[in-house]
């Protein structure tokens, strides 16, 4: 037999006799078998994994509806012991991480989702949700700009403002208040026909102080509820912003009359404010020389109480006398008897700014009359320049309280962000 | 008796009906079948069919480890149930019980089933010509199963790669292979085994070639891929290819960070030295203990694991799920250095009390919570490196495989394997070579030569065979001073040069590959000593270049006294020349310390 190429019995090579043969051909049959059983095995295996699977992530559920994050996270991870990959156990446990405050455990999860899903949108907002949290703003912004440019799995149009919306609510808490305004603006493109979205939009604008965009969301409202409280309300108060009283109390006047005229209602108080404003404004058009010069008679005087008032909050007491400028010598002056210091005499305190105001108040008091101001129109926009200096100079320590101080601050700061 | 009519013009065939196939074409099929199965027929060499045997087992060990990992994670439900956290009094009393159960069926019915599984396969490598009893593979499956299921803190890689090697030797007993192939067929079924278990094919091949086998050759390294690849298709058929653990992202953004894991493998390093220690110290004393406690070691090492398992349940089974929480750190740093220092715990005595279970899961465990500690105070203390935990978990794991199981390379395609992430290789190979070289400088046994040894088997070690350097006929060879002829000289002109030489025998080159040698008896017997030396009687002799292995010279040389070493590129220029003494000088001067060895000449080439 040539060597190698037939099986030899005796020099311990492979022996085929029948007998190996019906060997190997057993070896196959058990290996088909083998897989017949092997499959019976594993599906048996299977069915419970997916039944306790589920059934884990039920109690999960159960858990994060009666308000127990923690139990659910434990039920969230027995579940994903059987079905590791299940996507939304993954997410579910990562949500409920979240809400137990697990916040770098959660991101962990999330962006092993994210790796396979980057345009996913929910877990873009929720990994924004995370971020902000860990106070890492750059990326919290990042990952709210992915969920409102990615894919929702339901609803889009509606998800992606909620996402924006929070955006904002993020950017104003970090005082970014340019890129909010950005992001509102965004908004109200993309919602033009939404009331309540106009109405929120309206409402953040108001608090960014961007009036006249606010006033186009709210009219936006009232195209289709000319009656809708809110929108009224808001609409007023941007033209209350804006500096248009007249337009204010007329709208404002509207919406209390809608809530039924409560004295206490936030729509009364801004009504009071508007016709106040409107009553005390000494730039009204159509006003004559001497309502003019009555009303910034009136506006010095309360300046003047305003600053009494505040220097008496401080426990300041303003001297009639004006104040001497400090020299700029050693602190304290020596007192001699023959020729020997006996004493040293500390020299008087710096005057406060309360005080400075209250001396040049003074020296304009006789020419901020009304008769005064009559006679000499030119001196009204001056002694206003002064009453808007007292109010920026008390609005941080002694906000305004009354009626007549809220208002007379809204019309400095109207005449503020109108001056060039 | 009437005879049959013979068939007649008269009574022509067609009157008789035909059968439905016609028996000669019946017949013919049936020739041709019997023909094919003939044994003249059936040639294949052994070779090829020992490839297509490795298949079959592969497909064979892949559903056996398949049914392996299956009744581990059944008996898991049933004995501590169904969720991750077991309850009290399942948490204790389940491991206690299996383990007497274990115990039980260990010491009555399948002594060979205790240990890890790697030492028993390199055994009936090296001592049984590749023979594993059957038995030995239903007593691994059942009571290593029950043990992992209950609650052990060990890893059905290792009893999976027994059950392959087992399915393996079975088989090529009943086939009648040669002896030569009966020994290589265990760590064929071993790699196809581990390949299902860990469902990474590549480094059950690494493991098995570095580990077990020791040494690459062509035909082993087919049959073994052959095997481990249809092992691991078989069970990702079944079990799918979602890997053990899910790996975060990981990219290397600063230079820094190769520092941070260069710390992360001293550290490994140092755990990985622990764990042997702590292995080396207890098993033995264990063993040592009278016979009737054997019966109650694995029960009353369930019964300590139970009780720690009441506050770390993590630490119970082969752990895979928390590997991967805590690459996803789901763990605080001090949780996972306790459980790293648990599991060292709780793994050494288990495996050291004779519980049925593997070493490589609890391995991957210890190194992704130390590693992913480590990771953790990293960060903390270098928050500008913004490297994820689980990037270190990752590395650990690779860490203190090699430091611990001494596989460095198959680490690091293990790491590759399971990542798919080729920017994770220079970190584990940081990592990895820095424990690699502390723990062999604090115990230069392996732990798997370690057990052997202490289970009183000499087995070699493969780790320190690749340490031991290959001998080369550069490191024998001499100066061919004294023993080298012209061919164009005569014979008396030979003579008359050899006066002063005290060499019997030598070397001539004729041109080409072509030498030849001639004694000085030869010579002193030719007839004419005028005529050149190429027309003297010179018998051919073989040669061999520098690079040859010594081993590979020792066939070569035969009986000739001296050979010549020439280049490879030229085969008449003479480099040296080489003897069997020589030989033997270097293979004792290889046993001497580093200065003697450095007191030996270096042979400069020369040239003819």
């Amino acid at each position: 037999m040539p060597e190698g190429s037939y099986w030899c019995p005796s020099c311990s090579k492979l022996n085929a006799t029948p007998g190996v043969r019906l060997v190997f051909i057993f070896f196959v049959f058990v290996i088909i078998a083998g897989f017949g059983v092997t499959k019976a095995y594993v599906s048996y295996l299977r069915g419970l994994e997916s039944s306790l699977a589920h059934r884990w992530f039920q109690r999960g559920e159960e858990a994060i509806v009666k308000g127990y994050p923690s139990v659910a996270i434990d039920d969230y991870r027995n579940a994903l012991g059987y079905d590791g990959a299940d996507q939304q156990y993954q997410l579910r446990l990562a949500e409920a991480l979240m809400k137990e405050g697990r916040l770098t455990e959660a991101r962990a999860y999330l962006l092993t989702l994210w790796s396979k899903d980057p345009a996913n949108a929910e877990l873009n907002l929720d990994l924004g949700r995370v971020y902000s949290a860990l106070n890492k703003p750059e990326l919290a912004v990042r990952s709210y700009r992915a969920a409102i440019d990615g894919v929702w799995s339901s609803d889009p149009l509606q998800r992606r403002t909620d996402a924006r919306m929070e955006l904002v609510q993020y950017l104003l808490q970090n005082g970014d208040k340019a890129r909010a305004s950005a992001e509102l603006i965004a908004i109200q493109a993309e919602s033009p026909d939404d009331p309540a979205v106009s109405l929120k939009v309206g409402n953040l604008l108001l608090e960014l102080g961007e009036n006249s965009r606010a006033a186009k969301s709210f009219d936006a409202v009232l195209k289709e509820s000319p009656k809708n409280v809110d929108a009224l309300s808001g609409v007023g108060q941007a033209a209350l912003g804006l500096g248009d009283y007249p337009k204010a109390v007329r709208l404002l006047s509207k919406a209390d009359d809608l809530t039924g005229s409560k004295p206490d209602s936030p729509e009364a108080d801004k009504l009071a404010l508007a016709r106040q404003a409107y009553d005390a404004d000494p730039y009204l058009r159509n006003l004559t020389v001497a309502q003019r010069a009555n009303r910034v008679a009136a506006a010095f005087d309360l300046a003047m109480n305003l600053l009494r008032s505040c220097a008496s909050q401080q426990n300041v007491t303003l001297s009639p006398e004006p104040a001497v400028a400090p020299r700029k010598s050693n602190t304290a002056l020596p007192s001699k008897q023959n020729g020997y210091v006996t004493s040293i005499v500390p020299q008087a305190a710096a005057p406060n700014s309360l005080q400075l105001l209250y001396d040049s108040a003074a020296q304009k008091a006789p020419a901020a009359r009304a008769e005064a101001l009559r006679s000499n129109p030119d001196a009204m926009s001056p002694t206003m320049d002064f009453v808007f200096e007292v109010m920026r100079a008390t609005e941080n320590t002694c906000p305004p309280k009354n009626l007549d101080e809220r208002a007379l601050q809204l019309i400095a700061r109207h005449e503020g962000e109108s001056q060039p | 008796m009437s005879t049959l009519p013979r068939e007649t013009p008269s009574t022509p065939a067609a009157q008789t009906p035909k059968p439905a196939v016609s028996t000669p074409t019946r017949r013919k099929y049936w020739d041709a079948l019997r023909d094919m199965l003939s044994p003249e027929r059936f040639t294949v060499r052994e070779e090829q069919f020992f490839l297509v045997v490795a298949v079959m087992i592969g497909l064979a060990s892949g559903l056996s480890v398949v049914c392996f990992r299956v009744c581990i994670e059944l008996l898991r439900i049933k004995l501590l149930g169904s969720g991750l956290h077991p309850t009290f009094p399942r948490v204790v009393l389940a491991p206690l019980l299996t383990g007497l159960v274990v115990a039980a069926l260990v010491i009555l019915f399948f002594p060979r089933a205790r240990g890890s599984g790697v030492n028993q396969t390199k055994a009936a490598l090296y001592i049984y010509d590749g023979f594993i009893p059957f038995s030995t593979i239903i007593g691994k499956f059942i009571t290593a199963a029950l043990a992992i299921g209950g609650g052990a803190p060990l890893g059905p890689e290792d009893p999976s790669l027994q059950i392959g090697a087992g399915i393996a030797s079975a088989v090529g007993r009943r086939l009648h292979m040669s002896r030569e192939k009966l020994r290589l067929i265990a760590p064929v079924g071993a790699a196809a085994g581990l390949a299902a278990a860990f469902n990474a094919p590549l480094t059950a091949m690494l493991f098995v070639i570095e580990e077990v086998i020791g040494r690459w050759t062509a035909g082993i390294l087919g049959a073994v891929v052959l095997a481990a690849i249809s092992s691991a298709i078989v069970s990702r058929w079944f079990l799918g290819d979602e890997p053990l653990f899910r790996v975060p992202l990981y990219h290397l953004e600063h230079v820094g960070e190769l520092a941070a894991y260069a710390v992360l493998g001293v550290i490994g390093g140092l755990a990985s030295i622990l764990f042997i220690k702590y292995i080396a110290w207890l098993r033995p004393r264990l063993r040592r203990l009278p016979a009737w406690t054997h019966w109650l070691q694995p029960a009353v090492a369930g019964l300590i694991i139970g009780g720690i398992g009441i506050f770390y349940p993590q630490i119970m089974g082969a752990g895979y799920t928390y590997i991967d929480q805590a690459m996803h750190e789901q763990f605080t740093w001090q949780v996972l250095l306790i459980l790293g220092a648990l599991k060292i715990f709780g793994t050494g005595l288990s495996f050291s009390s004779g519980t049925p279970g593997g070493l490589f899961a609890p391995v991957l465990f210890m190194g992704a919570m130390i590693g992913g500690a480590v990771g953790m105070v990293e960060q903390h203390l270098f928050p500008y490196l913004a490297i994820p935990v689980g990037a270190y978990a990752l590395v650990g794991m690779g860490t203190l495989f090699a430091g611990i199981l001494r596989a460095p390379m198959t680490s690091v395609f293990m790491m590759l394997e399971v990542s798919g992430n080729y920017t994770i290789i220079v970190p584990v190979i940081i990592s990895n070579a820095i424990a690699y070289v502390i723990s062999r400088s604090f115990e230069p046994t392996p732990v798997f030569d370690m057990l052997s040894r202490q289970d009183g088997m000499d087995l070699p070690s493969l780790e320190e065979e690749r340490e031991t350097p290959l001998l080369r006929v550069e490191d024998a060879m001499r100066p061919p001073v004294g023993q080298i002829l012209s061919r164009h000289m005569s014979i008396h002109k030979a003579l008359e040069e050899l006066k002063g030489s005290a060499q019997e025998f030598f070397v001539v080159g004729l041109g080409g590959s072509d030498w030849r040698g001639v004694s000085r008896s030869e010579l002193l017997a030719t007839p004419d000593s005028n005529q050149p030396l190429r027309s003297a009687l010179l018998q051919q002799i073989p040669y061999v270049h520098p690079d040859f292995t010594l081993d590979t010279a020792l066939r070569l040389i035969g009986q000739w006294p001296v050979v010549p070493v020439v280049h490879r590129a030229d085969f008449q220029q003479l480099l040296g020349v080489l003897s069997l003494d020589d030989i033997v000088r270097a293979y004792r001067g290889a046993g001497l310390s580093e200065d003697i060895a450095d007191e030996e000449p270096s042979l400069p080439n020369a040239a003819i």
